[in-house]
């Protein structure tokens, strides 16, 4: 047992510290930046539009959320299943009745009910959920929090400017590798893991040692590759601080608060998300995955939707009590919806032709919901929203300039957000 | 008898000429004709070289770049000490023929090839392959022969390992075509999969005509027929159709199996539930199997490759088929060759030059830190060159030493610019570079933790893969074709108790997973530093040797070892948060601090601080200590041994350990 357990601890470690997939290309795109990190933000000139929002938390369904068992229930008894719609707080607004706690919060929820892409299997749509970008051969595309950095900065030296809690890491894109999200193993633990197993001193003492035998060879080698990984040294010794290890730790929350969120990995990573955001990070991801169990039952989405909603709703009572929820834009989403019909196995399967993605807070007016879907929740009626079109929108929202062409590899150009248009409706 | 057909026949001349080994003058010109194209570049901008290697900088820089891994202290002082006059091409003879050349240049072809331990998308382990190639490198096959055999290979990875290199791709064949060029040719066409690509001269159709030559090849085929179903009425009796090849079984059938076996009452829940677990990982294990099966690099001759729903110029029409043509270069039109054949003789060509440049060019990237030409993948039109004689001499020597790996790198380690010091302003990608000497580059993820190794453990090749034969054994279902139901349930638990590190195995053919015994050598140094890598999850063994890529948080990815996903070259030498903290707190550097690595091992050796302090900075470093930096240790020392575990852990974590200067 105790193998086990130490065993458990050693994969947390590591997923902690699941390195920065370098899919930077054979070719840096701004060598010179690199080692420089603030001076790419200085050279930017910003032709965004004002920010709404300061920081985002992108809260992301893994494996396919129904939208029927969600934000877009149905009464057409083919397609409704165990789900039926329920009042909210907001007139004219129903969510399903999986999600009671979420009902009271739909003042702040703009839900949008139009969204599709053509990418029906979990990678190729993880990926174009979180990069508005095709999967293809040759790029990695960099996540909303890289770009981010690309474009605004690091809000904070002695904190990372993106988080991901329990989602592995994906890396910088095209961007220098420190643009890649940090990565988050469990949310419990925060950074604690990470700290040196010897006193302070001692550590001190290396660190000292280390600089001073190391300091004939940078002289000697001043290129901007050494100079960066000294860089990297300082911060990396800044990210042992206490304050930044305490930003990093739940239980310095309030009990009463954290059981009001639950003691769920989900539950914990929110809270986690909306303390870090409040110690300036800009983004953090949260990830609820298993809603791919809903091939076999509907069972499984149902008690899916049951994990996500108190939590979910605590957190947009947690952001607004706080005063940062007018800065903070909440996004949830998920790779494609499943199919309204029930399969013959009693499940539903994989249906990205339509499905609902959710805003909050940063400028989003709520109690709304924008597109709809036809009674068998199968075909979207009027206009339809894909990836592009959710980034662009959270691009804008944080002041990016989503007309500002970024080179990558092979002189390739790209834009935030991939030329979507900006869903215009959820701001008014 | 088996009658020969003029495609094996060809293919059987080609590989049976034996290509003698170049000569040490033929290698000597090679060197004497880069020198001199490095030298008219210099002259031409005024610029010398830099500063030559003594020999502690040469023997710690042969060594990272040829066997892959830092010197032992003791290699450095051999080196150091021999008044041997040729002490320096001895050596790099000798790492040239050592099995960590191998491994290094493995590590390399496995990024290039974007190699994965299992078939993306599917359980096949693909040891074999891997196993294949270090035998090629180890053989020192030309390497035109080995990508010709690659990309002309048939069968099933067991049978014939070569076909690895298709069965990586399996089912993107447009992916595949576009991952091809840029290793083999340095070419990237990969934007026109979509569109004409705007920075270059191809277009959307001719991409298509060159994957066109793999039209008829296909990697997968469907063993999961059902048998069909038998016709009711009629009056003749019921007759079940089999497709021999089939390894369908009936899972119904295979669930009442596995009850009886198992002697499940399912009459209540507790049965039923056991039941469903007993059938599903039964279930999950035969999908794997056949589908691992059903992998197989093969020819369907009425395959066809037609152009996209979405083609929009004028030149074809959307979903009209096309015929293979290749983008440059001469091919030939025999017609008695296959497309695949012919595909794979223009390849490696002498005629089609950007293949030997693309040689050429990522060697002397791989000992100078930058292409002659940049970027690799995508080598731009000679005009762009900063110094095309240096191109071209590099290319002559790939053909005129006939793609002898041991050769052209012979040829470049041995050039005047190879044995300078590295550069000590920074060397920005879009600035003309002339080569005074190599680029300041960090080791590769792999150079850093085989580095590490040689200093835990005396013999760094304690463990190595095999060829994969026990798993392909028990998934190989070629042979006998469908058995019985109970015969694949047995088949399945093998299957399913099978551990891939059961074929990660010592010189006495046990596996790494095995228990460390406690009678043999009990107590040694090496044995307690296997213990305690073990205790931390960690195994010892050269990077070529281990899960291919190391899985996510490992030390290796840590450091930029590539994915192995969707880009060549993915590997990265960028600094990162997770990197310094790995070699701050990790496993690697605790275990490096323990007192039966071999570096302790090496200092409980000497007397005196000093002398210890001394062996820290010649096995670390291969250097000794400058006067300043023994004035600071004689401070140091005086607070005992701690100060050495200290020491260590500082020199890891300077930069000079990880760069090659």
């Amino acid at each position: 047992m105790k193998q086990f357990a130490h065993h458990l601890h050693q994969l947390e470690r590591r997923e902690f510290l699941a390195g920065i997939a370098k899919l930077s290309l054979g070719v840096s795109i701004l060598p010179e930046f690199v080692g420089d990190a603030d001076a790419a933000a200085a050279k930017t000139t910003l032709k965004g539009t004002p920010a709404s929002a300061k920081n985002i938390i992108f809260v992301y369904m893994a494996g396919g959320m129904p939208h029927v068992d969600t934000f877009d229930p149905k009464t057409d008894a083919e397609v409704k299943g165990q789900s039926a719609p329920l009042k909210t707080k907001t007139s004219g607004v129903q969510i399903s009745n999986f999600l009671p706690e979420l009902a009271k919060q739909t003042d702040k929820l703009a839900i949008i009910r139009s969204m599709s892409t053509k990418t029906g299997d979990h990678a190729g749509g993880n990926y174009l959920m979180h990069t508005a970008f095709k999967r293809r051969s040759g790029t990695s595309h960099p996540q909303i929090g890289s770009w981010a950095q690309h474009f605004l900065g690091r809000p904070s030296q002695s904190m990372p400017a993106s988080v991901i809690v329990g989602g592995g890491n994906p890396g910088p894109g095209f961007f220098p590798p420190d643009h890649s999200p940090f990565p988050i193993g469990d949310p419990n633990k925060g950074i604690r893991d990470l700290l040196p197993k010897i006193d302070a001193r001692t550590f001190n003492n290396r660190i000292t040692l280390a600089k001073k035998f190391g300091r004939a060879f940078e002289e000697r080698f001043p290129t901007g590759n050494v100079k960066a990984y000294s860089q990297f040294y300082d911060e990396t010794v800044k990210f042992f601080d206490s304050s930044t290890v305490n930003a990093f730790d739940i239980n310095k929350e309030p009990r009463a608060l954290r059981e009001r969120y639950g003691d769920s990995k989900f539950a914990r990573g929110l809270l986690l998300a909306r303390r870090l955001v409040e110690h300036d990070v800009r983004y953090v991801e949260v990830q609820l995955g298993g809603w791919d169990q809903m091939h076999n039952s509907l069972e499984a989405g149902q008690r899916k939707s049951t994990e996500l909603d108190a939590p979910f709703a605590t957190l947009l009572a947690d952001l607004d009590a706080k005063g940062l929820l007018k800065e903070t834009m909440v996004v949830l989403t998920t790779e494609f919806g499943r199919t309204p019909k029930i399969s013959s196995r009693g499940g539903r399967n994989h249906f990205p032709k339509a499905f609902s993605a959710v805003l909050a807070g940063g400028g989003v007016n709520g109690g709304q919901f924008i597109g709809e879907t036809d009674a068998k929740a199968t075909n979207i009626k009027g206009e339809k929203f894909g990836p592009a079109d959710l980034h662009t929108t959270i691009a804008h929202a944080l002041g990016m300039p989503t007309e500002e062409r970024i080179h990558g590899s092979g002189g390739r150009p790209f834009f935030v957000g991939n030329r979507g248009k900006v869903i215009k409706q959820a701001f008014s | 008898m088996r009658i020969i057909t003029p495609t094996i026949f060809a293919c059987a001349i080609l590989n049976a000429v034996v290509i003698s080994a170049p000569s040490d003058e033929l290698i000597n010109e090679a060197t004497a004709r880069i020198n001199a194209a490095v030298n008219a570049g210099l002259a031409k901008t005024k610029i010398t070289y830099n500063v030559g290697l003594n020999d502690h900088l040469f023997v710690r820089r042969v060594y990272t770049d040829l066997a892959g891994r830092i010197p032992t202290h003791d290699e450095v002082q051999k080196f150091v000490k021999s008044m041997n006059a040729g002490k320096r091409d001895a050596l790099i003879d000798r790492l040239l023929a050592s099995d960590g050349f191998v491994s290094h240049n493995y590590n390399w072809i496995a990024d290039l090839l974007r190699i994965q331990s299992q078939v993306p998308g599917t359980k096949l382990r693909t040891d074999a392959f891997s196993f294949w190639l270090k035998q090629q490198l180890k053989s020192n096959r030309p390497f035109d022969r080995m990508v010709h055999e690659m990309v002309t290979a048939k069968g099933r990875i067991w049978d014939n390992p070569a076909t690895g290199y298709h069965l990586r791709d399996n089912g993107m064949k447009l992916d595949h075509v576009s991952y091809m060029t840029k290793a083999f040719l340095g070419t990237d066409i990969s934007c026109a999969q979509c569109h004409d690509a705007p920075f270059h001269d191809w277009t959307q159709f001719e991409y298509y005509e060159l994957t066109s030559f793999l039209a008829k090849m296909d990697t997968r085929e469907n063993l999961q027929k059902r048998p069909a179903k038998p016709r009711k009425g009629k009056g003749k009796a019921a007759v079940t159709k089999k497709d021999p090849k089939s390894l369908y079984i009936n899972r119904n059938q295979a669930r009442e199996h596995l009850a009886k076996k198992h002697k499940i009452d399912t009459s209540n829940e507790k049965g039923q539930q056991q039941l469903r677990r007993l059938a599903n990982r039964f279930n999950r294990a035969y999908r794997e199997i056949v589908a691992a099966n059903e992998l197989v690099v093969h020819s369907n001759p009425k395959a066809v490759l037609k152009l996209p729903d979405t083609y929009e110029y004028d030149d074809a029409k959307p979903g009209q088929v096309v015929k293979p043509r290749a983008i440059f270069g001469s091919e030939s039109k025999s017609r008695t060759t296959s497309e695949r054949m012919r595909f794979a003789n223009w390849l490696v060509s002498r005629n089609n030059p950007r293949f030997s440049i693309n040689l050429g060019n990522r060697l002397w990237q791989r000992y100078l830190g930058r292409g002659a030409a940049e970027p690799l993948h995508d080598m731009p039109e000679p005009e762009y060159w900063d110094n095309p004689e240096l191109v071209r001499t590099l290319q002559g020597t790939v053909l005129a030493l006939n793609y002898d790996l041991r050769a052209i790198t012979k040829a470049i380690v041995s050039s005047k610019a190879y044995l300078a010091l590295a550069s000590t302003s920074t060397v920005k990608l879009n600035e003309p570079y002339f080569f005074p000497g190599p680029v300041l580059r960090r080791m590769k993820a792999e150079q850093i933790w085989d580095s590490l190794l040689t200093l835990m453990v005396e013999d760094p090749f304690a463990y190595r893969r095999t060829s994969g034969k026990t798993y392909n054994d028990i998934i190989n279902m070629m042979d006998t074709g469908a058995v019985p139901i109970p015969e694949f349930v047995k088949i399945a638990e093998r299957y399913n108790a099978y551990k891939p590190d059961s074929e990660l195995i010592d010189r006495n053919g046990r596996p790494v997973s095995a228990k460390l015994s406690n009678k043999s050598k009990k107590g040694s140094d090496e044995m307690m530093m296997l213990r305690d890598a073990r205790k931390n999850r960690m195994v010892l063994a050269r990077a070529s040797e281990l899960p291919q890529p190391a899985p996510q948080g490992h030390f290796l990815r840590d450091f930029g070892q590539s994915s192995r996903n969707f880009l060549v070259d993915a590997a990265t030498l960028e600094g990162s948060v997770p990197q310094v903290m790995e070699l701050m707190n990790g496993a690697a550097t605790q275990i490096l601090a323990n007192r039966n690595s071999l570096i302790f091992q090496k200092i409980k050796a000497e007397k005196t601080p000093l002398k210890r302090a001394e062996i820290v900075f010649l096995s670390i470093l291969s250097r000794k200590m400058t006067p300043t930096e023994q004035a600071m240790m004689v401070h140091e020392i005086k607070r005992g041994d701690a100060a050495l575990t200290d020491l260590i852990w500082a020199l890891l974590n300077t930069p000079e350990f990880m760069f090659i200067k």
